[in-house]
């Protein structure tokens, strides 16, 4: 389980350029639930994924994993974090180009030190899962959008992490790409996983796939 | 296979595909580390080389020359003066050595002939490869010289001196004693300089100076002084090449530079997602090392296997006329590689170090600050 306990985050602190995207935030997500995230553009939703991915940290305020306090940690044992319990889908699937599928998948597993055919066989799994094995040998940057982002869900779930944040997943997809991912989010929250996805896509939210709607506007909870 | 292997592995496979990616910068890199690690290495070996060819030449050279000096200069050493060194406590041996210069007008060199300790038939001579190559004489061939009266005199090649001695005789003719007198009209009974042989190595200088004080008038060169000064002139030209080879350096330091003060915005981006998906700084500093280690490693290769071939089968030719100086005989010289272990381990520890701790200085700083700052376009 993930919480954040009265976190504030703040850009350009004690600079005229300062900026408060979050403000005294206390959520915790509950292992083995959709959590989807809401609200309008600028009202925090990446920046509260990102803290709760450990990719920031708080200005104020902890970020707690199975109750233990994490946002201090330097930023070895954050790595670790992230590398053994947390998988990351981002808006842009930051593929690396030049990469194969295949080749950006095994990226997590990679620093984790697994043995080359676990990695491969593993990565591969995911692939064909995802329905996209048959593009493992493809470069990432000539994928469509909707591959681009089960290779990035793949690469997510490559280390089996306890929680899978996506942020925007429908973004960027067409109609019939966003009604698969729909589809997909009701099958990833397997194995006690706790899952958190940002998006203001009234597909998603309506969607039932969601056991949880929270909804932020300026940096504030509006309702949990 | 332990994680820290298999992590150093996948690392390692990661650092290629990157850069085959990027492979037109790949390629510029190489290329100069390359080029300078050939540059270094020529010198080096050529240096190398050169100090062991004058070693094994000189080790054949006598422990004392005994020369005759007048008003300074040189001149022959008169009859009798062998004789009168023949009570001294020490010597070993003793005998006349017959040599001089000849101009030949028609290559406008000046070669030196000398006269062998072994006997040679009258009329015969023996050539350098070079000074062989330079005019096209071959065994076998007649040939003229012009001797002191101005009066061609002939003689017939019986042999050319392997390219493995040019350093030492390439530019070299060898003639009978009797030939020699007859053709610079050399009077009979002097000698050019006397050799000496120490019963006890050791005692060469003292050998030496009890010498010069039975001849007053003469001087003595030992064999260890010039090993010695041979090894300072090469130091020195070495030297010279590295202050030569400085702009290479400079250039190849602000290459280096170049690559530790940023990287692209490309590079800096990866590196970022590569944090967001749980790499520490440890692991992308192994990542850039490696790519850093690779561009490196191969322009050792490249860089050595050129400049050991330059060196060992072309003569050195573009650094040699620096390093052995300047002659009218241009002569491949054959030089034997020798021990060329420790120059292959500096020039790996030169081309490696720096450029793969180039490659860490800009990723120590692109994992500083949050990944999700590095990831924004």
């Amino acid at each position: 389980m993930i919480s954040l306990a009265g976190v504030s985050k703040a850009f350009h602190p004690g600079t005229p350029a300062e900026h408060w995207a979050l403000r005294d935030v206390d959520l915790a997500f509950e292992a083995g639930r959709v959590t989807v995230l809401t609200g309008p553009s600028g009202s925090g939703k990446t920046t509260l994924l990102l803290l709760a991915g450990c990719l920031s940290r708080p200005t104020a305020g902890r970020v707690l994993f199975g109750g233990e306090p994490v946002s201090h940690l330097g930023e070895r044992f954050l790595a670790e974090t992230r590398r053994r319990r947390v998988g990351f889908v981002f808006q842009q699937f930051n593929l690396l180009p030049g990469r194969t599928a295949l080749q950006n998948v095994e990226l997590p597993a990679l620093a984790l030190g697994t043995p080359w055919r676990a990695r491969q066989a593993r990565a591969l799994g995911l692939l064909d899962a995802l329905q996209v094995g048959h593009r493992a040998h493809a470069d990432a940057s000539r994928l469509s959008a909707g591959e681009q982002q089960r290779v990035a869900i793949a690469r997510a779930l490559m280390n089996d992490p306890e929680v899978l944040i996506a942020d925007e997943p429908t973004a960027n997809l067409d109609a019939a790409a966003a009604a698969r991912f729909v589809d997909l989010l009701g099958r990833l929250d397997t194995r006690g996983r706790t899952l958190i996805v940002s998006s203001h896509d009234p597909r998603l939210v309506e969607s039932g796939a969601a056991h949880r709607i929270v909804r932020l506007r300026d940096g504030r909870l509006e309702e949990a | 296979m332990a994680p820290w292997i298999e992590r150093q592995l996948g690392f390692l496979e990661s650092a290629r595909a990157s850069l085959a990616r990027r492979w037109a910068r790949t390629l510029v890199l190489l290329a100069v580390q390359a080029l300078l690690v050939f540059l270094l290495g020529s010198l080096f070996l050529l240096a190398g080389a050169l100090r062991r060819e004058a070693a094994a030449t000189l080790a054949g050279a006598p422990q004392v020359i005994l020369q005759k000096r007048l008003a300074g200069r040189l001149d022959t050493v008169p009859p009798g003066a062998l004789e009168a060194l023949g009570p001294l406590r020490g010597l070993r041996a003793a005998h006349g050595r017959l040599w001089g210069f000849h101009f030949d007008p028609v290559t406008g060199a000046t070669l030196t002939v000398w006269v062998p300790a072994e006997p040679m038939d009258p009329g015969t001579v023996r050539v350098g490869s070079a000074l062989a190559a330079l005019r096209g004489w071959g065994p076998g061939d007649r040939i003229a010289l012009l001797d002191a009266r101005g009066e061609p005199r002939p003689f017939r090649v019986v042999e050319v001196l392997p390219p493995s001695l040019a350093l030492a005789a390439g530019d070299q003719l060898f003639m009978g004693e009797s030939d020699f007198r007859g053709f610079f009209a050399y009077p009979e009974g002097h000698w050019t300089d006397l050799a000496l042989e120490a019963g006890n190595p050791k005692e060469a200088r003292t050998l030496a100076a009890k010498a010069v004080r039975t001849l007053p008038g003469t001087r003595a060169v030992l064999r260890e002084d010039l090993v010695r000064a041979y090894g300072t002139i090469l130091d020195w030209r070495q030297g010279l090449g590295l202050a030569a080879l400085a702009g290479a350096i400079l250039a190849f330091a602000i290459l280096a530079w170049d690559r530790a003060s940023g990287l692209s915005a490309e590079e800096r981006r990866e590196l970022a997602v590569l944090r967001a998906l749980g790499w520490d700084p440890g692991h992308l500093m192994a990542l850039k090392g490696w790519e850093g280690a690779l561009v490196a490693l191969g322009a050792f290769l490249g860089g050595y296997t050129a400049a050991y071939v330059h060196v060992f089968h072309f003569g050195g030719g573009l650094l040699e006329p620096l390093l052995r100086g300047g002659s009218a005989f241009p002569a491949r010289l054959a030089l034997a590689p020798g021990d060329t272990g420790p120059t292959a381990l500096l020039l790996l520890a030169l081309a490696v170090a720096p450029a793969a701790a180039a490659a860490l200085v800009p990723t120590w700083r692109a994992a500083a600050g949050e990944p999700s700052e590095g990831m924004r376009p």
